[in-house]
């Protein structure tokens, strides 16, 4: 491929994680009827590492990262190397990635979530010295892995749709430019 | 895109990481012109979006909640026939309780502090920690350490500030520690947030002398002590008081004044407490 694809895709990949991450503290947290928010920017990340392989899953979970380091004031790098590591998780199945199956999407999706909130639970262990474990789970962890679970259904049809759109177009734009 | 690299970039952001957060744990300001730089592109789509959620939000439960008003707004006209008379009762009083003042000059140097309204653009999702960010910052004379009320209540501190926004840790964060005292004895306590005990719409009330007048219902306010916090500014009521196991101190529940799960706009007090006193902050 052409560099210049390269950077369409990088930017791509920026606009749609700003866009989820606004969507995620800009409008879900105001409806009160949802107890808790789908973490759409690690679905973002596990999608793309899962479709494209670890290099795009690092990169998007790059940006997902930067943008929660940039929001909240824990020690700055903290998101970034958690959703980076979850992105090139996530790459390494790539190999048994098929566009008619929902199986292998859902079952990463779950373990993505717990490794993250678990990755969480460390560091706060780390910074605050005592963490309330089974507040957290039944009131954090369990209701976010649930509502992410069943948005994941519906996000990664969708980015799967705009997967092919996109590489179809690559694929064209690439022969004019070889 | 190209896998055989992604090992390589990986170990690149991990080392990267691993330094920008000894870095920020070290210095926690020297990664602050980062943030308030991404704050220029980001805060006003936030700022564009949030306003878009709040409208379709409000309007959904406006529909929700349409039969219920009808049922509320019954009794609360029977409830203002009550209170106007009540009203007219209180009028009088109010005059007698002037001249009273007057008599006893009473300090009313409390609760008149400067204040800036401003609106709650972002919010933590996933409630792990308990920071919301608004749509004032330094341009509005917002600095860091500026108390920060809802509902007639301590709700916040600022920790962090960009050009134009600001963030907001609460009360009820784990994080959290304010030295308050009753405001009918003066004796002090400390308003620790807990998150179990926020379940309950609570936070923890601990460090009362055993021989302190604490009791449920006790109005308590940030003390003169608080090193940050203004004094006198109302946070909560005092409930569930109880002598500690080893009879050394007191400890108890509560029960805050502010909601803190519907903030939308909150009032920024304009004047921070330092050793030397109380000052309106001068920014550049």
């Amino acid at each position: 491929m052409h560099w210049k694809l390269y950077a369409k895709r990088i930017l791509i990949y920026f606009l749609l994680v700003v866009l989820a991450f606004v969507l995620q503290t800009c409008v879900i947290p105001f409806f009160t009827i949802f107890s808790s928010a789908p973490n759409l920017i690690l679905i973002i990340t596990f999608s793309y590492g899962f479709i494209y392989g670890t290099a795009t899953g690092i990169i998007c979970g790059f940006f997902a990262g930067l943008m929660m380091d940039l929001f909240y004031t824990e020690p700055f790098g903290l998101f970034i190397l958690i959703y980076s590591y979850l992105g090139y998780f996530s790459g390494l199945f790539s190999h048994t990635f098929r566009t008619d199956s929902y199986v292998l999407p859902v079952m990463l999706c779950l373990l993505n979530e717990l490794i993250y909130n678990a990755a969480i639970l460390a560091y706060r262990y780390m910074a605050l010295g005592s963490v309330h474990f089974q507040y957290s789970l039944r009131n954090i962890i369990l209701p976010e892995v649930f509502f992410t679970l069943l948005v994941t259904l519906v996000v990664y049809r969708i980015l799967l749709g705009a997967h092919r759109q996109l590489d179809i177009s690559d694929d064209l734009r690439g022969q004019n430019v070889a | 895109m190209n896998n055989r690299w992604s090992k390589y970039i990986l170990i690149f952001i991990t080392i990267l990481c691993m330094f920008l957060m000894a870095v920020s744990y070290v210095q926690s300001s020297v990664l602050d012109p980062v943030r308030s730089y991404a704050g220029y592109f980001l805060t006003p789509v936030q700022s564009g979006i949030s306003r878009f959620g709040l409208r379709v939000s409000g309007e959904i439960s406006e529909r929700r909640h349409l039969h219920e008003v009808y049922d509320e707004n019954a009794v609360l006209r029977a409830r203002v026939e009550e209170l106007t008379e009540e009203n007219s009762r209180l009028r009088s009083e109010t005059l007698e309780l002037e001249r009273l003042r007057g008599l006893y000059v009473l300090d009313q140097e409390y609760m008149q502090y400067p204040k800036v309204a401003a609106r709650v653009i972002a919010r933590d999702s996933q409630k792990w920690f308990r920071v919301f960010r608004i749509d004032k910052g330094m341009a509005d004379g917002i600095t860091r350490d500026m108390n920060v009320l809802c509902g007639g209540g301590l709700i916040g501190i600022v920790t962090e500030v960009g050009a134009n926004y600001a963030t907001v840790r609460s009360i009820i964060d784990d994080e959290s520690n304010v030295y308050g005292m009753s405001q009918y004895s003066g004796d002090t306590c400390l308003v620790k947030g807990n998150i179990t005990s926020y379940e309950d719409g609570m936070l923890d009330l601990t460090n009362i002398d055993k021989n302190a007048v604490f009791n449920d219902g006790d109005a308590v306010i940030t003390s003169t002590l608080s090193t940050k916090f203004l004094p006198g500014l109302l946070i909560g009521y005092a409930s569930d008081i109880k002598i500690n196991s080893q009879h050394l101190t007191k400890s108890g529940k509560l029960i805050p004044v502010a909601n803190f799960d519907n903030l939308q706009e909150v009032l920024v007090i304009t004047q921070i407490k330092t050793e030397t006193g109380i000052v309106t902050p001068v920014t550049e």
